[in-house]
C-alpha cells in the first residue's frame, strides 16, 4: 500500500521509522523523477548521480520541511535544480559555448542504442533540445509529466501566465523545427 | 481549427495521427522495473496470504518472467509489423487539460504521445534504495567490469579524510619554521643585488684581488672580451638590420624583387 505524503512525513519524523518512511519515499517518487532528469541531461549516468544527490539533499532537509508546500512540487523543484546546477557544471567543464553544449545534448541522443532518426518521438526529443533551458524545463513538465501550470508555478517559482506563455511558445518552436526538418 | 487540421493530414492524404502505433514500445521501460514490480506484488500476495486462499495455482516463477514475456511479445510483434493500429484520438495523455491545451497550440505534437524514449538500465528502479547503497557503500567495492550497469554510489554521510588535512597542515608547518629559522640566521648578511650591474658596484675595484685578477688576464683575452657584442644590443642590431632590409628592397626592381624571393626561404 502506497501512503499518501502526510503519512510518510509524520514516519519520517519518528526515529524508529525514519528509514522505512524514506525508503517508501524513494520508492513513489524515483521513477517520475528519474525521468525529469534524464531529458534534461539525457545520459543515464549522469541521471542517476543527479538523481543520487536530489535524494541525498531530500533526506538531510526533510526534517525541516514544511508541510505548508507539497512533498510532490518541493522534490520536483530540487531535481530540476540539481539537473540546471549538473549542465552549468557540464558547461563550465567543457569550455565551450552554450551552443556548443546544446549540439552536445542532440549527439548524446543520436548516440543513443535505440535512436532511429526517422521516429517522430526521436525527431522531438532533437527538437526539445533546440528550446532554451526554462522552456525546456516546461516543456518538459507539461508535455511528459503533464503537471498543472499550479503545481510548475511553485516548482519553478514562475507566474503561471509566464509558464503558459512559454509553453505555448516551445510547443510552436518545436512543431516548426520537426515539420522543417522533414 | 483549419490549420489544425492541415497538420494533421499527413502527405497522402490520410490522417497523420491514425498512422502513429500509440503503443509501440518505442519508448522503452526498463524490463528489470516490471520484474520488480511483478516479484514486489508477488510478496505483498504471499504476505496476505492470498495464494492459499486461491483455487489455482501458478508455476513457481512465474510472475518474475511475465512482464519480460509480454515486452518480448509486443516487440516482435511491432518488429514484424503487424501491431495493430490503434485510434491516436487521445494519444498518451492522461490529463484532459494538457491534451486539450495542446490540440489547440500544435495538434501535430498529440500525433506524437508522451512516453519516453530514453531507456534506464536493466533493474535500475528495482535497485535504487539509496539507504542500502550508503550503507554498503563503503563496505564492498565491486570488481570494476562487474557491475557496470549500477551506478556511481554517493556516500550519505562522506567521510573526512582527517588525515589528509593534518600531513598538509604539518607540511606548512615545517616550511613556516624552516622559512623563519633561515631568515633569522641569516639577517646580519649582506643582501646580494639582484641585477649583475649592481653586483658589480659592490665590489671594490681598487681591492688588491680584483686588480690581481684583472693583471692575469693576458692582453688576447681581454681584446676577445671586449670584441664580443654585447647581448643586450642584438635587438637594436636585428632592428637595424630590419630597417636597412626594408631600404634595400624598396630600392630594388619587380624583378630583382622576385628573384630576391625567390632566392629566399618562405620559413626559416
Amino acid at each position: 500500500m502506497i501512503l499518501d505524503d502526510g503519512e510518510l512525513l509524520r514516519l519520517f519524523k519518528q526515529e524508529n521509522t525514519r528509514e522505512r518512511a524514506f525508503t517508501d519515499i524513494i520508492k513513489k517518487y524515483q521513477e517520475k523523477l528519474y525521468w525529469h532528469v534524464r531529458r534534461m541531461v539525457i545520459h543515464h549516468e549522469d541521471a542517476n548521480d543527479v538523481l543520487q544527490n536530489v535524494f541525498i539533499k531530500v533526506w538531510k532537509a526533510l526534517e525541516n520541511f514544511r508541510e505548508d508546500s507539497q512533498l510532490y512540487t518541493w522534490l520536483y523543484r530540487i531535481a530540476t535544480n540539481e539537473s540546471l546546477t549538473f549542465l552549468d557544471q557540464q558547461k563550465r567543464k567543457s569550455s565551450v559555448s552554450f551552443d556548443d553544449v546544446e549540439s552536445g545534448l542532440s549527439n548524446r541522443i543520436k548516440a543513443d542504442d535505440g535512436f532511429d532518426a526517422k521516429k517522430l518521438e526521436w525527431k522531438l526529443q532533437l527538437a526539445i533540445q533546440q528550446l532554451p533551458e526554462k522552456q525546456r524545463l516546461v516543456f518538459n513538465l507539461r508535455y511528459y509529466d503533464e503537471m498543472p501550470y499550479e503545481e510548475m508555478s511553485r516548482v519553478l517559482d514562475t507566474s503561471e501566465g509566464a509558464l503558459k506563455a512559454s509553453y505555448h511558445h516551445a510547443a510552436k518552436k518545436i512543431e516548426d523545427f520537426i515539420r522543417n526538418s522533414d | 481549427m483549419e490549420k489544425n487540421l492541415l497538420y494533421t493530414n499527413s502527405p497522402d492524404g490520410g490522417n497523420l495521427l491514425d498512422t502513429i502505433n500509440k503503443k509501440e514500445r518505442l519508448y522503452q521501460v526498463p524490463a528489470a522495473y516490471f520484474e520488480g514490480l511483478a516479484d514486489e506484488i508477488m510478496a505483498k500476495i504471499t504476505t496476505n496470504q492470498y495464494v492459499k486462499a486461491m483455487a489455482y495455482h501458478v508455476p513457481d516463477g512465474y510472475f518474475a518472467g511475465f512482464a519480460g514475456q509480454v515486452l518480448n511479445r509486443i516487440k516482435s510483434a511491432n518488429s514484424e509489423g503487424v501491431a495493430t493500429k490503434i485510434s491516436a484520438e487521445r494519444g498518451n495523455f492522461q490529463n484532459e487539460q494538457v491534451y486539450q491545451e495542446l490540440a489547440e497550440i500544435a495538434p501535430f505534437l498529440l500525433s506524437i504521445g508522451n512516453q519516453n524514449v530514453y531507456q534506464a538500465p536493466k533493474g535500475y528502479f528495482a535497485g535504487l534504495d539509496p539507504l542500502v547503497q550508503i550503507s554498503t557503500a563503503n563496505a564492498v567495492k565491486p570488481v570494476s567490469g562487474e557491475n557496470d550497469t549500477e551506478g556511481k554510489i554517493i556516500p550519505l554521510t562522506p567521510r573526512k579524510k582527517i588525515w589528509r588535512s593534518a600531513v598538509a597542515a604539518a607540511a606548512i608547518l615545517t616550511v613556516l619554521i624552516s622559512g623563519e629559522r633561515y631568515f633569522n640566521h641569516n639577517k646580519n648578511t649582506q643582501i646580494i643585488p639582484s641585477s649583475a650591474n649592481q653586483y658589480a658596484a659592490t665590489i671594490p675595484s681598487g681591492s688588491d684581488s680584483f686588480q690581481q685578477d684583472l693583471s692575469g688576464l693576458s692582453n688576447l683575452e681581454i681584446v676577445n672580451y671586449l670584441n664580443t657584442p654585447d647581448p643586450s644590443r642584438l635587438d637594436s642590431l636585428s632592428e637595424k638590420a630590419a630597417v636597412e632590409t626594408q631600404r634595400a628592397i624598396s630600392d630594388m626592381t619587380n624583378e630583382e624583387l622576385e628573384s630576391y624571393l625567390d632566392r629566399t626561404p618562405a620559413t626559416y
